[in-house]
């Protein structure tokens, strides 16, 4: 079964949460343009773990070389990233 | 004005004086060589020599008009990778003043008592960060010196600090060449502060004797010339920063300010400015390998590749070397009050390896003009394969903490049958049997977050005040490699309280690295056997959780 967009924003959301909610941000307000990093919500670590996990759950390998810094890390951006991302790693399996 | 007025005689800096011991002296001698070359790149922008001459003499001119010499020759830069922030810096160092860098990521009650206790009459700062400004001055002494320099109207900031003098871009058009004297032998280059245990940051002078050698080392080292494409990676509020702009300009090279989040992913940015220098934290190597980036022959343009601020991770070092083929990697080492860096390691492939310990690169050997002590406990220098805690001496060790003799006196020492001072870094070392050192860890309660130095006291001092609990304990966690992801904290209590409240509330008085990840509640916290908080049990408890 496919990964969609939707999909990765809702596990990205459910991740960010908790330091959402820190800096005030209700994770239903946030838009597809909101930063989180610029934000302060996650830190250079939070971006490299969050990175991490979501390698791990959609199964991408760790080559974000094409994905644009400035889009670390601005949701829609970065969640449209992964699921087309997982979409083509998940081909050659099928 | 043109950098060549500067070169006039009774203006200061002789061009035929190699070993003027001025931090900004080699950035005007640059200017006066190849004023058209380009001396910093901040986003898309690319600025002279002469262009940021002239704008750091403009704000010279004006801090000499505005400020008595009667005050504390020190003026704050309030500014954060923006063109002022670097002109900033110069100004204040043509005026014959040390500089203050502040950082508005940090909490503006941190930043306010920094700016307070440096005695600070003065203060550049760039648009950016004037939203903190109001806060800043509330209640400061009257008559300090604004200086906006990129702001086109002042109006509605003057109506606003009627107690303080505000100058904006008008002010800088006409401003006359500074004079650049000869600073006397504690003359502070900049001020800088470091976490202390109390919860009072800590102000470190280091005077322009204790850098301006350094730089010139650094710059004959790494064979620095016009050509060279140096990274700048290190906030001005962390001392690896002067190495940045300094050795890059001390030999008319360009100075590459990279922005916060390309420094989460450098990787396409060394390559499109095909980057000859680089220097960070480890940490950014490891981001970069995070992303899959250090892939054989990624960054072939480099020459140097140069890590400090925390432990260096074998892999890391490898995975870099073979990603920048070209360049030869060395770890740097050094605390703040040593000025920037005094010991080297070269990185050389297999015999580097099989030398390195604990997974970490060693720190290597004192550079010129520095040398280096292991002692016990009661500062006797122990033999070589015993591990001590590293004292460092010569001509980097800064004057010592602003204002603060005690703590000055406890951290500056002359070791019995000595005769120079020597600086305690706190760190545990050992020198191995080919003299080369070896970094073990703190000695204290501190810990490197990210390259920043952190004393858990000093969280742990936050979380009383924030909470009302009197047993709490901060631990560096999660350990990495080359220091520590961040801090979590135990407290004693009853009930589990309102965390995110907590952290907001510790995110107002600490720095971000600092602001624990989380916070445990306890009924009570364990002891060891002499009743202090047994720190590795709870360590332990992390590592099951």
């Amino acid at each position: 079964m496919s990964v969609t967009e939707a999909d990765v924003r809702s596990f990205v959301l459910e991740r960010l949460e908790p330091y959402l909610r820190e800096v005030g941000i209700e994770a239903a307000t946030l838009t597809d343009d909101t930063d989180v990093f610029a934000e302060g919500a996650i830190d250079s670590l939070g971006v490299v773990e969050l990175i991490a996990v979501v390698s791990d759950q959609f199964g991408i390998e760790d080559d974000w070389e094409d994905f644009d810094p400035e889009e670390l890390l601005v949701i829609g951006p970065f969640c449209r990233y992964v699921a087309q991302r997982a979409a083509v790693e998940e081909r050659p399996q099928t | 004005m043109r950098p060549s007025d500067i070169a006039q005689p009774g203006h200061g800096v002789s061009v035929d004086e190699p070993y003027f011991d001025h931090l900004a002296a080699g950035f005007v001698r640059s200017a006066i060589a190849s004023p058209q070359r380009p001396a910093l790149i901040v986003g898309n922008r690319s600025y002279s020599y002469e262009e940021l001459l002239s704008s750091s003499a403009a704000i010279a001119a004006l801090l000499t008009e505005q400020t008595d010499d009667a005050a504390p020759r020190r003026t704050a830069v309030f500014a954060h990778r923006s063109f002022v922030a670097y002109a900033g810096l110069l100004g204040a160092l043509l005026r014959g003043h040390g500089y203050v860098p502040l950082n508005r990521k940090f909490p503006i009650m941190r930043t306010k008592a920094m700016f307070e206790r440096s005695g600070c009459r003065a203060l550049i700062i760039d648009n950016e960060s004037l939203p903190q400004l109001d806060e800043l001055l509330t209640g400061v002494e009257k008559g300090t010196l604004v200086l906006a320099p990129e702001l086109e109207d002042v109006r509605d900031l003057e109506s606003r600090l009627t107690d303080h003098v505000v100058l904006g871009r008008d002010a800088m058009r006409d401003a006359a060449a500074p004079v650049l004297r000869r600073p006397g032998p504690d003359d502070v280059a900049y001020l800088l502060f470091t976490s202390g245990s109390t919860g009072q940051p800590k102000g470190v002078m280091v005077a322009h004797r204790n850098v301006a050698p350094f730089v010139r080392a650094m710059a004959d080292r790494y064979g620095v010339s016009p050509h060279d494409q140096c990274s700048q990676t290190f906030d001005l509020t962390f001392d690896l920063s002067v190495f940045d702009l300094f050795v890059a300009w001390e030999r008319g090279a360009c100075v590459h300010c990279l922005p916060d989040k390309t420094l989460l992913k450098p990787g396409g940015y060394i390559r499109e400015h095909e980057l000859t220098l680089w220097f960070s934290v480890p940490s950014t190597a490891m981001f970069l390998q995070r992303f899959g980036m250090l892939k054989a022959g990624s960054y072939p343009s480099l020459r140097w590749s140069l890590f400090c601020g925390e432990a260096l991770p074998v892999g890391v070092a490898e995975a870099w070397a073979a990603a920048a083929p070209n360049s030869i990697v060395e770890n740097l080492y050094g605390p703040t009050e040593a000025t920037i860096a005094c010991t080297i390691y070269r990185w050389e492939g297999s015999r580097s390896r099989a030398e390195s310990r604990l997974g970490s690169v060693p720190i290597g050997s004192p550079i010129t003009g520095m040398s280096a002590l292991v002692v016990d406990g009661e500062l006797r220098e122990v033999g070589e394969e015993h591990e001590g805690e590293l004292l460092v001496a010569g001509r980097q060790v800064a004057l010592g903490y602003l204002d603060d003799p005690e703590r000055t006196q406890s951290a500056f020492v002359v070791p019995s049958g000595k005769v120079e001072t020597h600086y305690r870094t706190g760190d545990r070392v050992v020198r191995a049997s080919n003299g080369v050192l070896h970094y073990l860890g703190r000695l204290d309660h501190q810990v490197q977050v990210h390259g920043h130095r952190v004393e858990l006291g000093e969280v742990e001092s936050a979380i009383r005040d924030s909470t009302g609990a009197a047993a709490v304990v901060a631990l560096g966690w999660p350990v990495l490699e080359s220091g520590v992801g961040g801090i979590v904290a135990f407290v004693a209590g009853e009930d589990a309280f309102d965390q995110a409240a907590l952290r907001t509330k510790l995110a107002a008085l600490l720095p971000d690295y600092m602001v624990p990840r989380e916070v445990h509640v306890l009924r009570e916290l364990p002891l060891n056997a002499n009743g202090k908080f047994d720190r590795p049990a709870l360590r332990a408890r992390l590592e099951a959780s």
